[in-house]
Parts: C-alpha cells; sequence; structure tokens
C-alpha cells in the first residue's frame, strides 16, 4: 500500500503536465493528414486537367495536319477528274454500238456472278474494249494516269436500275490485272447520286486500299445517265504522313494510334499504333483492368458523334508481362478525335507513369513534414515528462516518510526512529510521531514482561492436572477391562449350565427309547423267521398249481380238436341234407343243431384255455415274487438282529453317563455365582475412578483456559517491539485482570 | 338257398351248395411244379387228382392263413366232358352253412357269389393248360 500511493502521487504530477502537452500535438498531426488529403486531390485534378490540355493540344496538331493533308488530296481529285473529262470530251461521243458483248459481272457487295450480254460501248465510234490486260494500252483511263497519276474507271450502266459494270480501268486487282468485270449495285450510295446527276465525293475503298475519291455521271446525247466516271487518289499516298503521325510522341511513354470510325466492323482495326501494338490488333483486345470494360470501342463511339471535336477517357491498363507485380498497374489517359473526310479516328494515350515522379515527390514533402512534427513532439514530450517526475518526487517525499512511520506504530514496531524536521506541515506531524513512539514504549514493555511470569505458571498448573488426569484414566480403563471380563465369563458359565442341563435331560431321553427299541426288536426277530418258513411253504404250492394248469391245456387241445371236426361234419351233413332234398330236411336240422354244439364247445373250450393261460402267469409271477420275498426277509432278519446288539451298547453307556453331568452343573453353578459378585465389586470401583476422572478434566478445563488467556494477551503483546531502557513496573496490574477474566 | 360260408380277403361270402360235393379239412397237399401261382397244390379224392386253388391269390393277395377253419370246398364244374370234374377251393372261415334267404342277427346277409365269379373265364384253361386235368380218370397207380 506504501509504495503505490507514492507512485500514484508523483504519476498525477506527471500525467497532468504530460497530457497538457500532448494535446496540441495530436491536434497538429490530426490537422496535418487532414489537409493532406485534399491537397493531395487538388494536385491530382490539377496534373489530370494539365495532361489532358497537353493530349488536347497534340491531337489538333494532329488533325489540322490531316485536314491539309486531305485539302491536297481533293485537289488532286479535282484536277484528275478535270483531265479525264478533258481526254473524254478529245476522244468523241459516247455511243452503244449493235455489237453486244458478253460478262461475267460479278456484284462487288454480295459477290455473285450473273451472265450478261449487253451492247458494246463506244466512245467516238470505237470500242472501249474487254481489256483486263496492262501490257495492252486502254483509252482515257490509261491516259489519266499518265497525265496525273491517280486511278480512273469508266462505268456502263447495264440495266435500268442502275447497276453500274466497270469495263475499262487503270485500277490493278492482287493479281496483276485491270480491276474489270465487276459491278456496284445500285442500292449503293455512290450510284445513287450519280444517277441523281450529282457528282459524288468521298472515300472509297477500291482493291483493299482507301482511296479520297470522285464519281461523276456519264450521259449519252439524249442526257440520260448511261454510265461514270471514276478518278481517285490512293489516300496514303504520301507515306511521310503516316511517319508524321507515328513519331509523335506524348510524354515519355504515351503514343499516337489511327483506327476506323464507321467502318470498324469491315476493315482491321488499328490502322496504326504507336504504342508497339501491331497495326490490325483488334480494339477492344484492350481492356480496363480494374472493370474489365473494353477501353476504346466507347470512346471512339463518342468521338464519332461530335467530329472535329476532341473526347477523353481514363482507365487501368496492366502489363500482360507478369500479373502478380502490382507495379504493372498504370493509369491511362486517352483522348480522341474524328476526322470524318478520311472516317479515321485519331488518338493519343498518356501514361500517368510519366507524371507520377512529380506526385511522388509532393507526397514525400508531407512525409517529411509528419515525421518532423512527430519527433518533436516526442522529444518536447521527454522534457516534460522528466521535469513533472521531478516535482512529484520532491512534493511526495515527506508524505511517504510520515506514513512510513505511522505504518510501523500500527504493525507495533516501536523502535521505528522517527527523524524529521522542517517547518512545515510534514515537519510538525513528524515530531507528533515522535513523542506518541515513546509513550507507548514505557507501557508496553511493563505489560509484556508480567505476562511471561503468568503463562509460566499457568503451564505448571496445566501439566499436573494432565499427569493426574492420565493416572485415573488408566485406572478407570483397566477396572472396565476387568468388569467387562468378569462378564463374559459369569454369562458364559450360565449358558454352561443350561446347556448342560438340556444335555443331561436328553441323555435320559435316550436310554429310555433305547431300551424300548431293543424290546421290540427282539419281537420283531421271532416274526421274521416265522415269515420266512411260511413264504416257503407258498412257493412249493404255487409249483403244483402250475404243473396242473399245464395238464389243462393239454385236454382243452384235445376238445378244441374234436370240435373242429365235429364242425365239419355238421357242414357236409347239411350239404347231403341238401342233397336229398325233402327228404334230407329233418336231417339238415340236425346237422345245424350238431353245428352249434360244436361251435359252443370251441367257444368254451377257448374261455378255458384263456383262463388257464392267466392262471398260469399269475403263478409264475407269484412264484419269482415269494422267491425274492422270502430273500427279503431272511436279510431283514439278520439286521434286526445287528440292530439290536447295538441299541444294547448305546443303553449301556448313555445310563454310565448320566451322574457324570450332575456334577459338572453343580460346578458351574458355583462358577456363576462367583464371576456376579467380582463383576459387581468392579463395577463400583469403575464408577468412582470415573468420578475422579470427571473432577480431574474440569480442573484441567480450567487450567487451560487460564493458559489461552495468557496466551492471547501474550500475542498481543509480542506485535509491540520496545527498546528495553524505558521499562517500569506494572506487572501487578495486568495479572488480577486475567484472573478475574478467567 | 343254401349257401356254404367263406372268407374273401375281409368280406363274408356265400356259395351254393348246389356245386359243392363236400368240405374236407386243408389237408397236407403234393406241389404242382409248373402250376400258376395260385394254384396251392393237388390231392387225391376216391381216386381223382384234384387240383386246389387259393382263393385269395387268384386276385395276387396274401396265401389263406393256416387256422383250423381253413379248409377246402369241394366244387363240381359241369362244363368239362361228361363225367363230373371235381376242383378244391382253399380259403378261410369254411366253418358254417346257413339258408340265405334269412338275415343274419344284424341285419346284413352275407353275399352269394358263383362259380362263375370266383373263376374267371381264362382260369380253367390256365389248369388244363398246366396239364392238372388228366383226360380221363385214372383209378389204377393213384396213391392213397
Amino acid at each position: 500500500m506504501r509504495t503505490p500511493f507514492k507512485l500514484l502521487l508523483r504519476h498525477k504530477v506527471t500525467g497532468l503536465a504530460l497530457v497538457s502537452a500532448l494535446t496540441p500535438v495530436l491536434a497538429l498531426l490530426l490537422l496535418l493528414g487532414w489537409q493532406e488529403g485534399d491537397i493531395r486531390g487538388v494536385v491530382q485534378n490539377q496534373f489530370q486537367e494539365r495532361v489532358r490540355g497537353e493530349l488536347g493540344a497534340q491531337l489538333r496538331g494532329l488533325y489540322g495536319m490531316l485536314d491539309t493533308a486531305n485539302g491536297l488530296l481533293q485537289s488532286k481529285v479535282d484536277a484528275s477528274l478535270n483531265v479525264a473529262h478533258d481526254l473524254l470530251g478529245r476522244a468523241g461521243a459516247l455511243s452503244f454500238g449493235p455489237e453486244t458483248v458478253g460478262w461475267d459481272a460479278v456484284n462487288q457487295s454480295t459477290n455473285t456472278t450473273t451472265r450478261l450480254n449487253v451492247p458494246q460501248m463506244k466512245l467516238g465510234g470505237r470500242w472501249l474494249g474487254q481489256n483486263d490486260d496492262f501490257t495492252v494500252a486502254n483509252p482515257v483511263v490509261d491516259q489519266v494516269k499518265q497525265l496525273v497519276g491517280g486511278t480512273a474507271t469508266i462505268f456502263q450502266r447495264i440495266n435500268d436500275a442502275g447497276d453500274m459494270l466497270r469495263v475499262a480501268t487503270n485500277v490493278e486487282k492482287l493479281d496483276g490485272r485491270r480491276a474489270i468485270g465487276t459491278f456496284i449495285p445500285a442500292s449503293s450510295p455512290v450510284v445513287q447520286a450519280v444517277l441523281a446527276g450529282q457528282t459524288y465525293r468521298g472515300p472509297a475503298y477500291v482493291v483493299n486500299a482507301w482511296y479520297v475519291s470522285a464519281y461523276e455521271p456519264l450521259r449519252d446525247a439524249t442526257g440520260k445517265v448511261v454510265g461514270m466516271l471514276y478518278v481517285g487518289v490512293k489516300q496514303e499516298a504520301d507515306a511521310t504522313l503516316r511517319d508524321a503521325i507515328a513519331k509523335t510522341k506524348v510524354g515519355e511513354h504515351g503514343y499516337v494510334w489511327v483506327a476506323y470510325g464507321n467502318n470498324a466492323s469491315r476493315l482491321p482495326p488499328f490502322i496504326l499504333h504507336g504504342g508497339g501494338a501491331t497495326a490490325g490488333v483488334a480494339l477492344d483486345t484492350a481492356k480496363d483492368a480494374t472493370n474489365g470494360k473494353a477501353v476504346f470501342p466507347p470512346l471512339i463511339q463518342d468521338a464519332i458523334q461530335a467530329p472535329g471535336e476532341i473526347k477523353f477517357s481514363t482507365h487501368t491498363w496492366r502489363d500482360a508481362k507478369d500479373p502478380a507485380d502490382n507495379s504493372s498497374y498504370y493509369d491511362k489517359d486517352v483522348a480522341a478525335v474524328y476526322f470524318a473526310p478520311w472516317d479515321w479516328v485519331v488518338g493519343l494515350t498518356a501514361y500517368d507513369l510519366d507524371t507520377s515522379n512529380v506526385r511522388d515527390e509532393l507526397s514525400g514533402e508531407f512525409s517529411r513534414l509528419r515525421w518532423v512534427v512527430t519527433i518533436g513532439a516526442l522529444v518536447i514530450l521527454a522534457a516534460i515528462g522528466f521535469v513533472a517526475a521531478y516535482l512529484g518526487g520532491l512534493i511526495a517525499k515527506p508524505i511517504a516518510q510520515a506514513t512510513g512511520v505511522a505504518r510501523k506504530i500500527a504493525d507495533g514496531d516501536l523502535t521505528a526512529d522517527v527523524t524529521g524536521h522542517g517547518q512545515d506541515e510534514t515537519g510538525q506531524l513528524l515530531a507528533a510521531n515522535r513523542d506518541m513512539v515513546a509513550s507507548l514504549n514505557r507501557l508496553l514493555t511493563q505489560v509484556k514482561r508480567s505476562s511471561i511470569e503468568l503463562i509460566s505458571t499457568a503451564n505448571e498448573i496445566s501439566a499436573a492436572a494432565k499427569t493426574q488426569d492420565s493416572t485415573v484414566q488408566d485406572f478407570g480403563a483397566s477396572t472396565s477391562q476387568i468388569a467387562a471380563a468378569v462378564k463374559v465369563i459369569s454369562a458364559t458359565a450360565e449358558e454352561l449350565v443350561a446347556t448342560i442341563s438340556n444335555v443331561s435331560d436328553l441323555a435320559q431321553n435316550t436310554a429310555a427309547l433305547a431300551d424300548t427299541g431293543g424290546r421290540q426288536l427282539d419281537g420283531m426277530k421271532g416274526s421274521m423267521q416265522t415269515l420266512a418258513a411260511s413264504t416257503s411253504s407258498i412257493a412249493q404250492k404255487l409249483a403244483t398249481i402250475n404243473d396242473k394248469a399245464r395238464a389243462i391245456t393239454t385236454v382243452v387241445t384235445t376238445i378244441t380238436k374234436i370240435a373242429d371236426q365235429t364242425n365239419l361234419l355238421s357242414l357236409n351233413a347239411a350239404i347231403e341234407a341238401e342233397k336229398a332234398g325233402e327228404y334230407g330236411l329233418g336231417f339238415g336240422v340236425v346237422a345245424r343243431e350238431i353245428r352249434r354244439l360244436a361251435d359252443q364247445t370251441a367257444v368254451s373250450v377257448l374261455d378255458i384255455e384263456h383262463m388257464v393261460r392267466e392262471m398260469q402267469a399269475s403263478v409264475s409271477a407269484g412264484v419269482v415274487e415269494m422267491e425274492k420275498f422270502t430273500g427279503e426277509v431272511r436279510g431283514a432278519a439278520g439286521e434286526v438282529g445287528t440292530l439290536g446288539g447295538r441299541l444294547s451298547s448305546i443303553l449301556q453307556q448313555v445310563q454310565s453317563l448320566l451322574p457324570r453331568f450332575g456334577l459338572v452343573k453343580e460346578g458351574m453353578s458355583a462358577q456363576s455365582q462367583g464371576a456376579k459378585q467380582i463383576n459387581e465389586a468392579m463395577v463400583n470401583l469403575t464408577d468412582g475412578a470415573r468420578r475422579t476422572a470427571e473432577s480431574l478434566r474440569e480442573f484441567d478445563r480450567a487450567a487451560n483456559n487460564l493458559h489461552g488467556a495468557v496466551e492471547v494477551l501474550r500475542r498481543e503483546i509480542a506485535r509491540f517491539k520496545v527498546s528495553e531502557n524505558r521499562s517500569t513496573g506494572l506487572t501487578s496490574i495486568i495479572f488480577p485482570k486475567r484472573k478475574s477474566g478467567n | 338257398m343254401l349257401a356254404v360260408l367263406f372268407n374273401l380277403g375281409a368280406q363274408r361270402r356265400g356259395l351254393a351248395t348246389a356245386a359243392v360235393e363236400r368240405i374236407v379239412p386243408a389237408l397236407p397237399l403234393t406241389a404242382a411244379p409248373g402250376a400258376p401261382s395260385f394254384v396251392a397244390g393237388t390231392f387225391v379224392y376216391r381216386g381223382q387228382i384234384v387240383p386246389v386253388i387259393d382263393l385269395q391269390r387268384i386276385s395276387s393277395g396274401p396265401p389263406v392263413p393256416p387256422l383250423l377253419s381253413t379248409r377246402i370246398i369241394l366244387v363240381r364244374l359241369p362244363t368239362i366232358s361228361n363225367a363230373p370234374r371235381l376242383l378244391g377251393l382253399l380259403a378261410g372261415g369254411v366253418n358254417d352253412v346257413r339258408d340265405i334267404s334269412s338275415t343274419d342277427a344284424d341285419g346284413s346277409a352275407p353275399q352269394i357269389i358263383t362259380l362263375e365269379e370266383l373263376l374267371p373265364g381264362d382260369l380253367l384253361q390256365q389248369l388244363c393248360d398246366a396239364d392238372l386235368f388228366p383226360k380221363q380218370l385214372t383209378v389204377a397207380g393213384v396213391q392213397t
């Protein structure tokens, strides 16, 4: 408790100082962070503005360059057209001869071939021919090329709809032949314009190249449009124009690109690409790395909506080389403008990378500022902390000292040397403490001495009482044990007397029973012998009966045979009587009677035979039973004799035993009586001992109480440490107090 | 009509006494080798050799048991030649001759069976084939 209090006071002082120093520093850092975000945003916007301004200026330059080139080409086309016109006029009037010529005409839109027969187209009465060979000269078109260097073609109208067939040209196909035999269908805007009598000007795609071209109607004498004349100059005739565009640089990494506008679906997307990608890469392969949307098509569409105006877009690009590398993400600014005459979209792509150095530098400045502020704040905090800790110590030290003294007194240590000086409140507190310690010391020294003497006296009393108590207890225990033993002996003796009485009675009964049994057995022996003799005579008689029965059986057999013969005789007698007819009737009755008698005889004989057999069986069984019975009777007679002998000997032994039981019983009764007397004496003795032990225990408890009270007093006093030289006699005061409290 | 009663299997039958010559005890018979199995043997009656047929063996039953009431009924065979021939029928329970027109005490009369019914048609022929009926009466050389 002492140490935390000291620290707490110090902490409070120090903490107060630190908090007041820390708050403004934190506020400063927060403001700095907040402002930094704003400033960064402003700088970012400013940079984008600048980059877009730059891109716009460059694009306007390129647009101007294209415009100039286009003007030049257009004037060249006009010149060519004039020359062609002049040549046609000189060659003579247009006419269509009676002769016809066959064409395999190919529709240039659908690429289908149609077989045609059309009148020959003649100029000044001369057929223009069907010439696809450059070694053979063609009128007008070859002359145009010689004079002004452009391409020229003469078309013939082949039907009323207005399909225009190429019949003469100086344009070279890919196979090196003249490009004739194809026709432009009437639905084409070019033919539509020409049929309406106008001259069509615009870009034309002829044999894989774009031309700045003009189409003019050709009329016959009646003024009807019967064909058309085309002249054109290759758009990129001047290769230097492309070089000039391609060399345009935007910053360190930016580049220029050119794509077709409306014709994007039919043609290679990039005509030109300054960023290293080959011209012809599909426009929609470039996708934003964050949202996956195609970059160029929307921008191009935007530019086409407003020809000549510069459109911007920003997107994130990622180098495909190393997908794992985050540094390969770039922001790109793209600007584009639509050049309508050639259907070109010219664009510039600027890399954020090129301007990021400046931004990084700015960001670095902000970081440094933050660090400086943070470190400065830490240094100030450390300094304030030290000062606050020192001042806190000065304030807390005397209070801690006074607290320490009070704590020691509370713990009972009065030896503490209370040193302290100073005129302030803490100094006075220490002086008061010093006086109090001196007074307490004097009082406690006396009390301590008296209590020690008292304790030794109480201990002696207690020890004496304990010794006496244990002696009495031993005595009590011994008498109790003796009494218990005597009780057991007495009980056992009594039980024994009762048991012996029972045994004696039983022995007398046994002797009487044995006597009676012996007499009865003698009688039984005589009966047995008589029975055996009777049995033998019965067996002999039975044998005689058996013999007689056998004799009867023989007689019965004889009677049976006679009955049989009689029966047979009566049968035959009946048959003979029947044969005798009326005379035999009486005889037949006699025969029947004889037969009945024979039958009755036979039945009686059967009965007799049956009875005799049963009798014989009974007699045989009786003989066997008799023999068995005779044997058993003889055995029983023998056993009865043996039993009689044994009973006699038992009788004698039991009779000799009886007087002894009487003697034992008398001795036991005397023993039981003596044991009872001993037991009573012992009970009296034990009771006396118990009472003595109880009064001793009372005495011991009193002594213990005294000892306990003195011990408590001593402990209390022991808490105080006392200097010996300050003692005064106080024993007589403390001892009587303890005595009265007991 | 007076009939000799006998057991045929489990049934009680009666044979009219008109065809019966005599009833004789079941004597020991002389074996007849080569005869059909139903022939129990032969014996001599007043100089004639009489074949004896076991009635129960005719219908392939067990032989008639050798009891006192088992007897031989001698019947005359009127169909063969002018002199009456005799045939022994060995049967059990031959112990009564009764007038069949009256019923028994228990109300049932034993059924009358004729000789023709007892002896199937080809039976006598079989006996002839077995050469048990001599063609003529031979008195001389007959054993007693």
